[in-house]
């Protein structure tokens, strides 16, 4: 018996009032394993993510998730299954400080987030709390308000967040556009090497063809809302064609 | 696998403790003045509640005016706790209402047990709020406000319309004799219902506070920020807001049965928009926060009595004046005060 992969992506299309965004798409990730994803700007890349999320519906085609069908579910239900999705612009609470976020991430995983004696800044998440930090070079910012940090600091938040749900699954919508080069494939190192060492299956959508050569299993192409190949970063980044379309 | 494991388990271990010392260097200043600050406010609260607790002396007549204060204030409060979420209920007299409403027809049961009286009327203001809220906690904004609205007003004509259960237009007599057990005189049952009450406003001030620091609570307020970041966490919105939603349902009803029990008549006038307006003004004028709502209270009922001497037929003016200047100086309200001065003399002295 094999068991289902990560996701499975079947024959999608999407349009929006008469502009194609995407065009039978089908796709499977298996278990474990870390998929990048890239295209030129409008390609329709945050599109699936965004199908996957339950935050649009396809027009056709199918998406399971583990073998469970995700089309017409709930971003909340989805993110029930395991599925945990940073996006493409930060999408975290202006107001709080920094080490909150991760605080309730990591409580909305647990059991007891609705028992109303428990704290936010409980023990039992503290240490995972202070490793996410640590781990995203966040500390320094813990207790500034998020509106007052810069973009590559939110974009890691953002990631953080996804990452304290302990995911099966998880969707990077350009985890670091924002991040400084120099900082980069550091932080991308010690990322793929926590999901690995996790088993979490991956998704990420990158522009960076290096961080996408290092650390990808395999590399999906998008090209006007279809997948124009799928294969290992080696064939795909040296095809002529994916380097016409996408460089 | 096992030996791809343990490296990472070493590092992140390595990593993590010494993030403790980092975080233990910069904490240590960073804190200590909120330590004090926190140490400040305790002590504060302290004062205000022993000043609060000596009030029936100093001003043994007025005790029924404090009295109505700590109502008001818990029911503002609920408003108020609603606001962390950006939303605002023209409704809570629907809760206010019900819980003067409940004490009134179970009195008669109950008729020296008001203790027991006040928490039926904060339970059902508690289960109104969990039936009305299945519905409500959908809507934002403006649609919020609203179906608040309709609802206490459909609850209000249904009142006056059930004459033999209601007394209509004519209210109901509320009888409470004691609040143990025990039948107290006039002037002895004010003073005791006046303590009972300031008892509940801390009891109920502490479980709210804890509240308010828990997921939950937070979450509250984070739904005004980004409501689908909260859904994508796997977190519903609506029910962060159900839960809220019932314990504001609780405090406006234990507020409508404290009022109730101290005026001793309640009509349908509790349920109508002006008393949700009331309800409105109080946590507006108080701020956020588990205080506010009680200075604003305190803040209203003063208006309201200095209009009544000086001003007979203005009063409006008076209240219009106030809420006027508390948003334009005062954002975060009169407890946000300290707060909204600071920011203020720190960007007068940067000029
Ligand atoms: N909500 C939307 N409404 C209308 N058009 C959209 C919407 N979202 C995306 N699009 C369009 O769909 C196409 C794909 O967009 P997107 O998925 O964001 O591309 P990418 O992430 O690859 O840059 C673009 O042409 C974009 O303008
Ligand atoms: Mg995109």
């Amino acid at each position: 018996m094999k068991a289902a992969p990560a996701l499975e992506a079947e024959h999608l299309f999407l349009s929006f009032g008469g502009v194609q965004a995407v065009r039978d798409v089908s796709l499977t990730v298996a278990t474990g394993e870390v998929l990048a994803i890239i295209g030129q700007n409008g390609a329709g890349k945050s599109t699936f993510l965004n199908m996957c999320t339950g935050y649009l519906r396809p027009e056709r085609g199918a998406i399971r998730i583990a073998g469970c069908s995700i089309v017409g579910l709930k971003p909340r239900a989805i993110a029930r299954l395991g599925v945990a999705r940073a996006f493409q612009h930060p999408q975290i609470f202006p107001q709080r400080c920094v080490i909150d976020h991760l605080r309730f991430a990591s409580a909305a995983a647990r059991p007891g987030f609705w028992n109303p004696f428990r704290p936010l800044n409980s023990p039992q998440s503290a240490q995972d709390v202070l490793q996410l930090l640590a781990f995203f070079a966040l500390d320094k910012l813990a207790d500034q308000p998020v509106r007052g940090i810069p973009e590559g600091a939110r974009k890691l938040l953002d990631v953080a967040m996804a990452l304290a749900l302990e995911p099966k699954l998880i969707l990077l919508d350009e985890p670091t556009s924002g991040v400084s080069s120099a900082e980069k494939l550091g932080l991308m190192t010690r990322l793929v090497h926590a999901l690995r060492a996790r088993g979490v299956s991956a998704i990420f959508v990158e522009h960076d063809m290096d961080v996408v050569a290092r650390f990808a299993d395999r590399v999906a192409v998008w090209v006007e809302g279809a997948i124009f190949r799928v294969g290992s970063p080696e064939d795909v980044l040296s095809d002529p064609e994916v380097k016409e379309h996408v460089l | 696998m096992a030996a791809e494991g343990s490296p990472t388990e070493a590092e992140s271990h390595h990593e993590h403790s010494s993030m403790r010392n980092a975080l233990a260097e910069t904490a240590s200043p960073r804190q200590a003045p909120m330590r004090a600050t926190g140490k400040l406010r305790v002590s504060a609260l302290v004062t205000i509640l022993a000043f609060c607790a000596a009030l029936p002396f100093i001003s043994p007549p007025d005790t029924f005016e404090f009295t109505i204060v700590l109502a008001v204030g818990l029911a503002g409060l609920g408003v108020a706790l609603l606001l962390e979420a950006g939303l605002i209920s023209f409704g809570h007299a629907l809760f206010y209402g019900m819980g003067g409403y409940t004490v009134a027809a179970l009195a008669p049961v109950f008729p020296r047990f008001g203790i027991l009286l006040l928490l039926f009327g904060g339970g059902v203001g508690a289960i109104v709020a969990a039936i009305a809220g299945l519905f409500i906690v959908r809507y934002r904004g403006v649609f919020f406000a609203m179906l608040n609205l309709a609802i206490s007003m459909v609850a209000y004509s249904v009142l006056l319309k059930s004459y033999a259960i209601s007394g209509g237009s004519d209210g109901m007599v509320v009888q409470v004799q004691g609040l143990v057990g025990q039948a107290l005189g006039p002037g002895a049952f004010g003073r005791a219902l006046f303590y009972v009450c300031l008892g509940s406003v801390i009891v109920l001030g502490v479980l709210l506070q804890c509240y308010r620091r828990s997921p939950a609570g937070w979450g509250l307020g984070a739904i005004e920020d980004r409501e689908i970041r909260i859904e994508y966490l796997g977190v519903s919105a609506n029910r962060l807001l159900l839960q809220a939603y019932v314990i504001s349902g609780f405090l406006g009803g234990f507020g409508g049965a404290v009022a109730a029990s101290a005026v001793g008549h309640v009509a349908p006038d509790d349920f109508f928009w002006t008393t949700s307006t009331v309800l409105v003004v109080v946590a507006v004028l108080g701020g956020r926060g588990v205080v506010g709502p009680f200075l604003g209270a305190a803040l209203y009922e003063l208006l309201s009595i200095a209009a009544a001497r000086y001003l007979s037929n203005s009063w409006e003016i008076l209240l219009g004046a106030v809420i006027l200047l508390v948003i334009r100086f005062a954002r975060e309200g009169f407890a946000g005060l300290p707060d909204t001065w600071r920011a203020a003399s720190l960007q007068w002295r940067r000029q």
